[in-house]
């Protein structure tokens, strides 16, 4: 196969995020422009300005009409995807690490860091269906004891957040209450990424301490675990085989002193069930940031610390790929 | 320039060639000659996929013309995606290059032929390597006439240019390749012959695919001899092999 690459960003790529239907990437980096691009042909739509830092996540509503972006400027920001206007912004006292909307859109979440005495929270605000009449008004605030959250996501119907935290913790909160359900601590490293899998009923983790780990989403019972030699920055289920991929690399900061072949800068595509190493992608310079599955299934993106985003379309023999036991 | 251009057609490969003429930056005239795969896939999108399909282009790239644009969108080099059960025997095992020299040649110091390398030669600031200097008086003797010399007669005569030195004693060449045939393959094909030490399949430029043949240089003379004596008429993708010396003139 031969990926196409979008080389819109100046600086090492944060998140990249298909939008429901597939046919849209959102790519957003350390340099403070988020972009848009037709997934089929890489072609950029057009880009986002208005951030003044580091953006470090993204989230696009279902029918791909608003984007949310937070950023190390202390803001999250509601844009319009379509024109690329500023819907509205929320001013934060420290960086925003995640954000994420709700199911059916009426809610989102933010989360803050935890720098300048400030504890990292939750924080949830609604969304106007019509935007004019948006507020910046929070409906709820969990303050996080303990180490802070670097990623969160909203559990199934609503009901739950979940958390993954600096020191490798994952956390369930109730959605309405605040209050910790559930708390495991099986990495190490902190959690670099959450994704959910087909369902909301389980999610993979990955972390610096080089696992990712297939979590039940209520109980965060362990299904799989996956090791590697190097730090996973980010995992991600395909919606359609039983395989995963993992995404990493040596620190970004000894990469200039390491060989691209020793970095182990591939991505690898892992059987989810057997729980071993299927294959591998080469192809970034430097470590990988994050990656997401096509929601077809039919490819991926990866973003890199090189600034690259690389689209891939897998060709028909990935399809054709079994196990002798998974052959009939 | 005519209204039709015959080079914008499409070749019988799909592969169509785009020539434009344009002024660059320090004002000359410069011609981009593309060449353009094309493939033609008709997909059934939804409804709103289509419409974002028009949406006019925003922030940096507005007013930008459909499709992608160069300076952001770019076809990678082709990557293998191979499945397989054992992925880790797949990987090649990492070699320290010094290493691998130091077990197959023995190191010999350019200024005093001892066995060291030439910057750790303890005679390394009173003396020259020996054939630099050769090459330099040379050098000095050629410049003097005005005269025009052919590349061929001037100082160091007959040294091929720099990096393309190459010892072909102990290549091979394989022809009669199925056009399906990958680097991975010839080096699965000769993985019982001995270590080699380049394997260079001719590819197509533009299609990517096997032109037919491919050359091997093994470590070894005797691993050379192996391969072409095990694998001369040896049958792969339906077709047999024709291995031989890669020098023609080879005794």
């Amino acid at each position: 196969m031969r990926p196409i690459l979008l080389n819109g960003h100046t600086r090492a790529l944060t998140t990249v995020k298909y939008n429901y239907d597939g046919d849209l990437i959102f790519s957003v980096s350390k340099d403070s422009v988020p972009c848009v691009w037709y997934s089929s042909n890489g072609e950029r739509l057009g880009t986002f300005e208005g951030h003044n830092g580091t953006v470090w996540t993204l989230d696009i509503s279902r029918d791909s009409t608003r984007l949310l972006t937070g950023s190390a400027d202390n803001s999250m920001i509601l844009w319009n995807v379509n024109g690329g206007q500023q819907l509205f912004k929320w001013e934060t006292q420290t960086a925003v690490r995640a954000v994420a909307f709700a199911s059916g859109d009426k809610l989102a979440l933010f989360v803050t860091d935890a720098t300048m005495g400030q504890k990292s929270t939750i924080h949830i605000v609604e969304i106007a269906k019509d935007s004019s009449k948006q507020t910046s008004k929070i409906l709820n605030k969990f303050v996080i004891k303990g180490s802070k959250a670097t990623r969160a996501l909203w559990g199934k119907l609503n009901q739950t957040i979940i958390t993954g935290h600096d020191d490798g913790t994952v956390c369930v909160f109730d959605a309405k209450t605040g209050e910790v359900l559930k708390s495991v601590k099986e990495h190490s490293g902190p959690i670099t990424d959450i994704q959910f899998g087909t369902t909301q009923d389980y999610f993979i983790t990955s972390s610096k301490d080089h696992c990712a780990i297939i979590f039940e989403a209520e109980n965060l019972s362990i299904y799989k675990k996956f090791e590697t030699e190097r730090p996973v920055n980010s995992a991600a289920i395909s919606p359609i085989k039983p395989h995963l991929i993992l995404g990493g690399g040596q620190d970004a900061m000894s990469v200039t002193t390491t060989s691209a072949k020793q970095g182990k800068f591939e991505v690898r595509f892992y059987h989810m069930v057997f729980e071993e190493e299927i294959g591998r992608v080469k192809g970034h310079f430097g470590p990988i940031n994050t990656l997401a599955f096509h929601p077809s299934g039919k490819g991926y993106a990866s973003g890199g610390e090189d600034g690259f985003v690389r689209v891939h379309h897998f060709d028909d023999s990935y399809f054709k790929f079994q196990f002798p036991e998974e052959r009939e | 320039m005519p209204a039709h251009n015959w080079s914008d057609d499409v070749d019988e490969n799909g592969i169509k060639t785009v020539t434009e003429i344009k002024t660059n930056e320090n004002g000359e005239k410069v011609k981009v000659t593309k060449k353009i795969q094309l493939k033609t896939q008709t997909k059934q999108v939804n409804h709103a996929v289509a419409e974002r399909r028009k949406w006019k282009k925003f922030g940096a790239c507005k007013g930008f013309p459909s499709g992608p644009d160069s300076e952001s969108t770019t076809i990678g080099e082709r990557v293998m995606l191979k499945l397989s059960l054992n992925a880790k025997d797949l990987e090649e095992p990492e070699e320290d290059p010094t290493k691998k020299l130091s077990a197959n040649a023995k190191i010999v110091c350019r200024i005093c032929k001892g066995d060291h390398w030439t910057t750790k030669c303890p005679f390394k600031d009173t003396y020259q390597p020996s054939n630099e200097i050769a090459a330099k008086v040379e050098a000095k003797d050629v410049k003097g006439g005005n005269k025009y010399v052919p590349p061929s007669k001037r100082g160091g005569a007959g040294d091929k240019p720099a990096g393309r030195e190459r010892d072909d004693s102990n290549s091979i060449r394989i022809s009669n390749l199925s056009e399906e045939t990958t680097d991975s393959d010839v080096r699965e094909l000769l993985r019982k012959c001995g270590p080699t030490q380049r394997v260079f399949v001719a590819k197509d430029h533009s299609t990517g695919l096997c032109k037919g043949y491919a050359f091997i240089t093994f470590f070894s003379q005797d691993a050379a001899e192996h391969a072409i004596k095990s694998l001369n008429g040896y049958g792969f993708d339906n077709l047999i092999l024709k291995v031989d010396w890669a020098q023609r003139d080879r005794n």
